[in-house]
């Protein structure tokens, strides 16, 4: 077919891929004139792409492998520690309660590895290493007369004033028998100088057993998550 | 049962006034060489006060043994509250010299 100027502006005649290779620029095409329908499939590759809008990634997304993320921030227990009472500690014989205030040391039975960082705890005041949100327990035995044992969580959030946080009872113990306590509590640490926890016991059931063998009260503190 | 240092000292206070140092995973650590006081109201008893205050907890143990067989065999309140309606006094004081002759108070 014979190739056609016309005086109306238009060429006719052309073949497909009749013009030389490289004739063609971006600036012979108009704006905004090549839709999707121009393009074959994967003629977009990684260097093509300019950086993609959080708001494209939107409906049922493509799965995408953990391996190939970066920058998340940290997850799951990034700090857990154990720590055992060492010497029995007496009840204080009434319904009050006390402050547990020594014979509290990190374990050293030789199963136990610290995850991450340990607390530190100063007259039974324990003070956490990071903030984020902590999962506090105490597992407390208790026995040697007759009687009821108590135990209880105590939290701050500055440095002063404590508050309950769980409070727990058994009245099993004596002097032949155990009673065994649990308290535990999520604590949001915002601060480690202000937020900081304690232990209390209380009763009449003679003692909170303490001692390495076995480890029959112990305290754990576990870094669930970011604050 | 057989009674330790430690139990000898928690008979003498409440809290957690005592403690040991030098900590092992077998608790021999619990000896009077490595006690230590942290309560500065409380006076360390001297190692012979301990050794005697522990030989007493024993001796008084020991000594109440038949106490304490007596007390496993009795019946219980309501079955002893029940043998007296039907059996008269008498006969429930027979029940119990049954206990107490096969346990005798040394």
């Amino acid at each position: 077919m014979a190739i056609v100027i016309n005086g109306s502006g238009t060429v006719t005649g052309l073949s497909v891929g009749g013009l030389p290779d490289g004739t063609v620029d971006a600036g012979t095409l108009a704006t905004n004139s090549v839709d999707s329908a121009e393009l074959i499939d994967g003629a977009v590759d990684d260097s093509h792409m300019a950086a993609m809008a959080a708001s494209k990634l939107t409906g049922a997304l493509p799965a995408i492998s953990g391996a190939s993320l970066t920058n998340l921030p940290a997850q799951g227990i990034t700090d857990y520690s154990v720590w055992l009472l060492t010497s029995s500690v007496g009840l204080n014989g009434s319904s009050s309660f006390a402050d547990i205030t020594a014979n509290q040391a990190e374990s050293g039975q030789p199963s136990y590895s610290r995850i991450g960082s340990a607390m530190t705890v100063s007259s039974g005041v324990f003070t956490f290493p990071s903030t984020g949100y902590w999962l506090v327990t105490g597992h407390f035995q208790a026995g040697g007369s007759q009687g009821y044992a108590r135990a209880q969580l105590m939290a701050t959030t500055n440095n002063s004033s404590y508050a309950e946080v769980m409070r727990s009872q058994d009245e099993s113990g004596s002097q032949s028998d155990y009673g065994y306590l649990q308290v535990h509590g999520l604590i949001d640490v915002t601060d480690t100088s202000n937020v900081k926890v304690k232990f209390q016991q209380g009763g009449t059931a003679g003692r909170f057993d303490g001692g390495t063998s076995p480890p029959a009260t112990q305290f754990t503190f576990a870094r669930i998550g970011d604050t | 049962m057989t009674f330790t240092l430690e139990d000898y000292l928690l008979s003498l206070h409440s809290g957690s006034w005592f403690g040991f140092t030098n900590v092992t995973n077998d608790n021999s650590y619990k000896k009077y060489a490595n006690l230590v006081i942290h309560d500065d109201t409380k006076s360390k008893p001297s190692e012979s006060d301990c050794t005697a205050g522990v030989a007493a907890m024993q001796e008084d143990w020991d000594g109440k043994a038949y106490a304490r067989s007596r007390e496993a065999e009795y019946p219980s309140i309501a079955d002893q509250l029940d043998d007296i309606y039907h059996n008269g006094i008498d006969a429930w004081k027979a029940t119990i010299k049954t206990t107490k002759d096969k346990h005798p108070k040394p």
